[in-house]
């Protein structure tokens, strides 16, 4: 499972750095520029491997240029940068986390939880840049302004439970399943929503890191260093300076960049292989190639362990 | 770990969540109700449930039954989402019954009980309500709820505020001036971006996906609107005219509903008796006749669970859903 937090960093970063690059389409310009919550949706939603390009493929050959439709562009452009996250951490993961994966522990890794928490301080400003506030991840909220006014601690497992079933009842909730061998619950998962994160630990990470884990998930793997000159573009049109760098210069030495760095040259390749594909640069089939359409995220348990082990020597 | 000791799924109460043990599912014959209405429901049915689960702690309810609606509390609401035909629903709740006997077995029983109870539960509480909740289809626009129904999801949050005992009830002096209602319409923001966080991410509907993108979008738009009506009503409740209704509605002097806010703050040795606050229900609020009604529902698994009535008298009682 990957992270939430962490996600829509990836993806706004990515954008911006694909809107500095002359040759993103105007289309996609307008639409990610216009529809920045739509962007965020797509970047957290999972199975665009199996959506973005049939989408992206039908739109550009009947475009209409309406509101909505450059919404649900601007969802599927964040959905491509889910897919460069996901295919840089996950693996990540399983290399500093390994005992969790191999008990299958449920609820997210510390290694996602030590990611958010620094994504959190470093691309959203210490969570005071929207979507988030810096006391999202703060006790029942009480570090808003407003906290004291709403009894957070009381309503926030009523506001989840109402959301869930909106959410449930946007989808053809556990229908056609004649044949399933499946029990109840999975019947259930895959189409509910799960609230299966605990905020608190995300509150420990922010607040009182534990410097053990700092260094096992966020040090040693070196996952963001804000010297990086992908990381340092981004911020500068964040914050909105003029890059110190060209665009082509950032991506120079990227494999010895942080972990985070090499997640937004993913990001930036896959908005860039929808952009092409889109303009008839590029086919269908070498889009998903540039995409890494259906390679899986993950290689076997077995895989990362002989890895630890080699390392290890 | 055996995992009926622990509550699953609700990261809101620092637990989780495990893998399961496959079983056949034989009970699941066809698909949604074709053309069925959904209901859009404000927050005051989950409101009642979460109640009806501090309450039943109380009941002389067989325990394995209380542990299995603690532990599944995810599946009571989600069935607010049922959609099943009833004959899915008929076989579900005969198989969940066969599970209740062999211990290999229960835990499934258990969940599936869970989702059925909370799949009358629902219904049982809209018939109640004394504002309606819009209809829509699935596909169609998701429809804002209505000013009465966020009216009473704020009259419900204040009354649950006012039984803390760090508040007292005085807490409306307290209150923020109307101009930075905008604060509070982001707080309920980030009580929803909380969620986001504890789900970590979407499940799109994979049979056809951008029917579902359009809705989806269409629904956060609906709702980030929403915040604000509801930072809006909080803070000047009296704007639309409700008075009468919630009197009628609510009575926090009603036993069965003074018991449910006492355990709300941690008083575990209340003098009130359970039994005896249902029997007065009759002529008490509309809040406090929901609570009864929907603990005499779980007392009807109860009693079926341990023999005393049969599943075809169960299942009855779902025909007046």
């Amino acid at each position: 499972m990957s992270e939430h937090v962490t996600h829509i960093a990836v993806a706004e970063d990515s954008v911006r750095i694909a809107r500095a690059d002359p040759t993103f389409n105007i289309v996609f310009r307008e639409s990610v520029r216009e529809f920045p919550e739509a962007v965020r949706y797509g970047s957290t939603t999972r199975s665009g491997d199996m959506f973005i390009f049939p989408l992206l493929q039908k739109w550009k050959e009947n475009w209409d240029d309406t509101p909505i439709q450059k919404e649900k562009l601007a969802f599927v452009l964040g959905w491509a940068c889910h897919l460069a996250a996901d295919r840089t951490f996950k693996p990540v993961y399983r290399m500093t986390d390994f005992a969790f994966y191999a008990r299958g522990y449920p609820g997210p890794s510390h290694a996602s939880v030590y990611h958010d928490a620094v994504t959190l301080r470093e691309v959203f400003n210490d969570g005071k840049v929207h979507p988030f506030h810096e006391s999202v991840v703060s006790h029942d909220l009480h570090r808003h302004p407003a906290g004291r006014l709403l009894p957070v601690n009381r309503i926030e497992s009523v506001f989840a439970n109402a959301y869930a079933s909106d959410l449930a009842h946007l989808k053809r909730f556990l229908s056609v399943r004649s044949e399933s061998d499946k029990s109840f619950e999975d019947l259930c998962d895959d189409d509910r929503q799960r609230f299966y994160v605990e905020v608190e630990r995300y509150e420990e990470a922010f607040h009182h890191p534990n410097p053990a884990w700092l260094r096992r998930y966020i040090i040693k793997p070196n996952f963001y260093d804000r010297q990086d000159p992908a990381i340092s573009f981004a911020r500068d049109l964040q914050e909105g300076r003029s890059p110190g760098v060209k665009l082509d210069e950032i991506w120079k030495g990227i494999e010895n960049q942080s972990l985070y760095a090499q997640s937004l040259k993913l990001g930036y390749d896959f908005l860039m292989a929808a952009n092409d594909f889109f303009t008839d640069k590029i086919n269908l089939e070498q889009a998903k190639v540039k995409m890494r359409t259906g390679q899986p995220h993950t290689q076997s348990l077995e895989y990362y362990q002989n890895l630890i082990e080699t390392e290890g020597k | 770990m055996n995992r009926r000791t622990f509550v699953r799924d609700t990261a809101l109460l620092s637990l989780t969540s495990m893998s399961t043990i496959a079983f056949d599912v034989k009970w699941l014959k066809s698909s949604v109700i074709p053309g069925a209405k959904m209901k859009r429901r404000n927050l005051v049915p989950f409101f009642v449930v979460e109640d009806v689960l501090r309450l039943i702690q109380y009941s002389n309810l067989d325990q394995k039954l209380i542990d299995a609606l603690e532990v599944n509390q995810a599946f009571i609401h989600l069935a607010s989402a049922n959609n099943l035909p009833r004959e899915d629903l008929n076989n579900m709740i005969r198989d969940s019954l066969s599970k209740w006997s062999s211990e290999d077995t229960l835990d499934e029983g258990q969940t599936q009980a869970s989702y059925l109870i909370g799949s009358i539960l629902f219904p049982r509480i809209d018939s109640y309500l004394p504002y309606e909740l819009p209809s829509y289809q699935m596909g169609e626009t998701i429809p804002p709820l209505s000013e009465e129904a966020i009216g009473f999801d704020i009259l419900v949050m204040q009354a649950i505020f006012q039984a803390e005992p760090w508040n007292g009830d005085d807490y409306l002096d307290k209150m923020l001036p109307a101009a930075e209602k905008e604060e509070l319409s982001h707080l309920f923001h980030l009580i929803r971006q909380r969620n986001l966080i504890r789900t970590h991410t979407f499940r799109p509907e994979f049979s056809n996906v951008e029917p579902w993108l359009e809705n989806f979008l269409q629904y956060h738009h609906l709702i980030e609107v929403e915040n604000q009506r509801y930072a809006d009503l909080y803070l000047n409740p009296d704007s639309i005219n409700m008075h009468a209704s919630w009197i009628k509605f609510y009575n926090a002097k009603d036993d069965i509903i003074q018991l449910a806010r006492d355990t709300q703050v941690g008083i575990s040795e209340s003098t009130i008796n359970l039994s005896d606050a249902i029997k007065n229900t009759p002529n008490q609020s509309t809040y406090a006749q929901i609570l009864a009604s929907c603990i005499e529902e779980i007392k009807a698994w109860d009693r079926c669970i341990s023999g005393e009535i049969t599943d075809r008298d169960l299942i009855v009682r779902y025909d007046r859903m």
